[in-house]
């Protein structure tokens, strides 16, 4: 279900937007951002250097921005790519790491929200489990509903 | 790239808010950056592949030398502000700078923060990142995440 002004409401509960963490696609996600094509071993993508530079952690830990990319696309999929597109704002802090074996649930809830002339301004919780119903991450996000 | 050799980080002295100018880069966002991407998220439709950029990294790493950290740098927290989904095959102009600098409960944490607009000046999106000191404490999580 699309979130627009119709539908909105205080307290809204959002559909998780789920995803199984694989250590192939926190490779290809440092890949992706380069330009040359090319990324270097560190703590997301070799064992050995997340073991000896996390103090001993036993795996690659997926980068803070993959779960903030899965933040923006809880987003498209709550609001619309149109409204996320052009207004998402998502804003979280990394309390657990996120590993290969995970799966991870992206959640929010609608805190508040305000119409002016513009559109309306709405405001979420938001945070990310992962299979224990820990959170990996917690904060904010928003977006702005335009008026038509 | 900057045209000037790297200088020294001086985290106690250097101006706690510090545009990064000189460490402003460009690149061409190809459909192949956005097909990694979108196979990397399993997300058929992205929106902003720029993400996995990590903008806001390379305008301080093409001023500065690396520097030392004590126990190394982790990413404690991430912002994504979302102004107009990049198009594949335009070129994208990225400038940063440095929004912050504490310490808190003994750990060094740093604001950085970067701009990226294409080349027909379209406001793509802004990214910030809190790094702290400390990646080594990660060791002492032995729970099963």
């Amino acid at each position: 279900m699309t979130i627009t002004k119709a539908n909105l409401e205080k307290g809204l509960v959002m559909e998780p937007l789920v995803k199984e963490i694989d250590q192939d696609r926190i490779n290809l996600f440092e890949v992706s951002g380069s330009p040359s094509g090319e990324a270097h071993a560190d703590y997301h993508t070799d064992t050995k250097v997340a073991q000896k530079t996390l103090g001993g952690f036993r795996a690659p830990i997926a980068s803070g921005r993959m779960t903030v990319a899965w933040g923006v696309e809880a987003m498209a999929q709550w609001f619309g790519h149109d409204v996320a597109g052009h207004s998402a704002r998502v804003d979280l802090r990394f309390t657990i790491p996120v590993i290969h074996g995970n799966t991870i649930r992206v959640k929010g809830i609608i805190t508040h929200f305000r119409e002016s002339e513009k559109g309306t301004s709405v405001n979420l919780e938001m945070w990310v489990e992962n299979q224990k119903n820990q959170k990996v991450a917690v904060g904010t996000a928003s977006v702005k509903i335009p008026e038509n | 790239m900057p045209k000037n050799p790297k200088k020294t980080y001086d985290w106690y002295n250097n101006p706690v808010v510090e545009d990064l100018e000189e460490g402003s880069y460009d690149y061409v966002l190809t459909q192949e950056m956005v097909d990694q991407f979108s196979k990397a998220m399993e997300d058929p439709n992205p929106l902003f592949p720029t993400i996995a950029g990590k903008h806001d990294g390379p305008p301080k790493s093409n001023v500065y030398e690396k520097e030392e950290t004590p126990g190394g740098i982790i990413n404690a927290r991430s912002m994504q502000e979302c102004f107009n989904p990049p198009i594949p095959g335009k070129r994208l102009f990225v400038t940063g700078r440095i929004t912050g600098r504490y310490i808190w409960r003994g750990f060094m944490y740093e604001v950085t923060e970067a701009t990226c607009v294409d080349e027909d000046g379209r406001l793509i999106d802004r990214q910030s990142s809190v790094h702290r000191s400390g990646a080594e404490e990660m060791g002492k999580l032995r729970g099963e995440q």
